[in-house]
């Protein structure tokens, strides 16, 4: 699943400005929100779920990269986004790492598949070194989004 | 010592081998000295890189192939199809508990 079948440019942060886990998921959830992705009477119920699902083992899955993520009843499609951290955040990773590049995911419940090609996309990107190297380097959502087209365009299958 | 092992499973949960279950084979796998590999049809991962079990995307029905190589490969496959074949014990009942609400 291409990275623009779920991700909006508008929905986009370059720099995060949270320094914390939870302050993250709530201003990438809250960047669903003003993008219109998601309804804002669904924000903190959705922010909840998704720290639950943390609290099952953090979704940190190394090399300073993290896929937060819930399933919510109010999306009839998978919706994510993107937000980068420049000093990184701790998310009590995997490896330890603080984690700079965060992949957020909203999922119907009903579409398991969905959420699997989301993650098989961004785990076959995030293992080219150059494009982690370029997202962790990106300035603002345009060169984010540039960079997520050039990944969509290279895709083989 | 050489000691090269491959076993088939078939992924049987309803969600497939997503994140959580993709951590769980990690740190089993990352139990053993032996290197470990699963093979669906079209993708090869590093059984103990979550990074890679994801983007096998191995959905519910999807046959994988658990390969491991080093001194405890009978132990290590043995631990994974396991793992996998009944579906990641545990996982489903703390899932069911997280989407009460």
């Amino acid at each position: 699943m291409k990275f623009s079948e779920f991700v909006k440019p508008e929905a986009i942060r370059a720099e995060l400005a949270a320094t914390d886990k939870d302050g993250v998921i709530r201003e990438l959830v809250g960047a669903l929100v003003e993008s219109g992705q998601i309804d804002a009477a669904e924000q903190d119920g959705i922010v909840k779920a998704i720290m639950k699902r943390e609290e099952l083992g953090s979704t940190g899955i190394g090399r300073g990269i993290a896929v937060p993520h819930t399933k919510h009843p109010s999306v009839e499609e998978l919706v994510g986004t993107v937000g980068i951290s420049v000093d990184g955040v701790d998310f009590q990773s995997l490896d330890g790492e603080k984690v700079q590049l965060f992949f957020l995911l909203i999922s119907p419940p009903d579409r398991p598949g969905d959420h699997l090609r989301a993650l098989e996309n961004i785990s076959r990107q995030l293992r080219d070194e150059t494009f982690c190297r370029f997202l962790k380097n990106s300035k603002n959502s345009g060169d984010i989004t540039e960079l997520l087209e050039e990944a969509d365009n290279n895709q083989v299958a | 010592m050489k000691n090269s092992i491959s076993k088939k499973v078939t992924v049987s949960n309803p969600q497939g081998i997503h994140l959580r279950p993709a951590y769980l084979i990690a740190e089993l796998a990352g139990k053993y000295q032996s290197d470990v590999n699963l093979e669906t049809a079209a993708e090869k991962a590093d059984g103990k890189s979550v990074l890679e079990i994801i983007g096998l995307a191995a959905s519910s029905g999807t046959e994988l192939n658990v390969l491991a190589d080093g001194p405890d490969a009978n132990d290590a496959v043995d631990a994974i199809i396991q793992l996998v074949s009944l579906g990641f014990p545990g996982e489903e009942a703390a899932k069911a508990e997280n989407h009460q609400a």
